[in-house]
């Protein structure tokens, strides 16, 4: 099992390093919403594995396990929000980043690796407040929206989809940004 | 010429092919919890105890069942593990493959509005990475167990995290590329 994740892990690398998610430059073109073409590949992403694992999923293969949502999640996600429009990098780009031998992702790596040390340490005054009060548990958007799951993945599957492509109209042209630094 | 980056459309179908495969062999990509282990690990040559009352307290992963359990930090080389080594090798093979140039000290947009001095660069990194991981771990995750795992298994929490990183994200670039003395 270990191995299968060591393969899966150099195809994710891989992968993200063949479309530019491991460029800073592209990060924050995204964030500039000057070209959201690495958005628009982690979602059409998404919409592909809903097709998958719930098609799946339907025919009795595997099992789902979701995370809980709590205000953590919310409050956690502002904050991670901030570094990455400083970093340019999220904590598995900046490991692909780094191989690629990209300097500024060291500094990016040491600064995570700070940050989970730091983080170690506020945990336990955090949880009461942000993880365990209003924790929702693992809330799925079939079971909130009362459809089976395979009906519900299709649909977001199909909007996620219409909503990437719809961008690629709405953007102007990437010829015109190709200066646009 | 041949296209220097794939499309999105190639690449989101080769992922999602990717994070189908990997949830039939019963995984789950993220990232964010290699980093407790490691820094735990790490923490554990000098203080074992320490490493009990803080990392080992965490969340650490999800398990299905009727309501979906989260388990705790250890500190073992586990799935996710691995696959955050693999990302490193993979992407070193596709530079390899690619056969780029190593490219610049300082991404050329930074260059381009703050100049080649490398060591502000270097600065504005290291606290980013400080906030993505206090922010992921206190999430439970980030880009690839919420929002890449968590969404594409229709999780409440991915989306939401997602949607809170961009609003946050966003005005933070166009913040720091306030003056866009390049445009």
């Amino acid at each position: 099992m270990l191995f299968w994740g060591l393969l899966a892990g150099i195809a994710f690398g891989y992968i993200l390093q063949r479309i530019g998610a491991l460029e800073y430059d592209n990060i924050l073109k995204m964030l500039r919403l000057l070209d959201l073409k690495i958005a628009q590949f982690m979602f059409f992403a998404v919409a592909v594995s809903l097709l998958g694992i719930f098609t799946l999923n339907a025919l009795g293969i595997g099992t789902i396990a979701n995370l809980p949502f709590h205000p953590g999640v919310i409050v956690g996600g502002l904050v991670f929000g901030v570094g990455f429009g400083m970093a340019g990098y999220c904590p598995g780009t900046v490991i692909g980043a780094m191989a690629e031998g990209k300097k500024d992702a060291g500094y990016v790596f040491l600064g995570a690796l700070t940050g989970t040390f730091i983080y170690a340490f506020l945990h336990k005054s955090l949880k009461p407040l942000l993880i365990d009060s209003g924790n929702a548990g693992a809330v799925t958007f079939d079971r909130l929206l009362g459809l089976p799951p395979l009906l519900t993945a299709l649909l977001f599957a199909g909007a996620i989809t219409a909503g990437m492509f719809l961008v690629d109209r709405l953007v102007p042209s990437r010829q015109d940004k190709k200066m646009s630094l | 010429m041949r296209e220097k980056h794939w499309s999105w459309v190639k690449g989101g179908i080769i992922l999602g092919v990717l994070n189908t495969f990997v949830y039939y062999l019963g995984g789950r990509l993220g990232t964010s919890g290699a980093y407790t282990k490691t820094v735990g690990k790490m923490t554990e040559f000098f203080s074992p105890a320490l490493v009990k009352a803080t990392f080992l307290a965490q969340p650490g992963g999800c398990e299905a069942g009727p309501v979906d359990a989260v388990l705790l930090t250890d500190l073992r080389v586990d799935w996710q593990w691995m696959a955050v080594l693999g990302i490193f090798i993979g992407a070193y093979l596709a530079r390899k493959v690619t056969r780029e140039d190593r490219g610049p000290e300082v991404p050329v947009m930074w260059q381009a509005n703050f100049g080649d001095s490398k060591w502000p660069r270097y600065l504005v990194g290291f606290l980013g990475g400080v906030l993505l991981l206090l922010g992921a771990r206190l999430a439970g995750g980030c880009t690839s167990g919420h929002v890449i795992s968590g969404t594409s298994r229709l999780a409440v929490s991915g989306l939401v995290f997602g949607l809170a990183a961009f609003a946050a994200g966003i005005p933070t670039a166009l913040f720091i590329y306030r003056q866009r003395r390049v445009q």
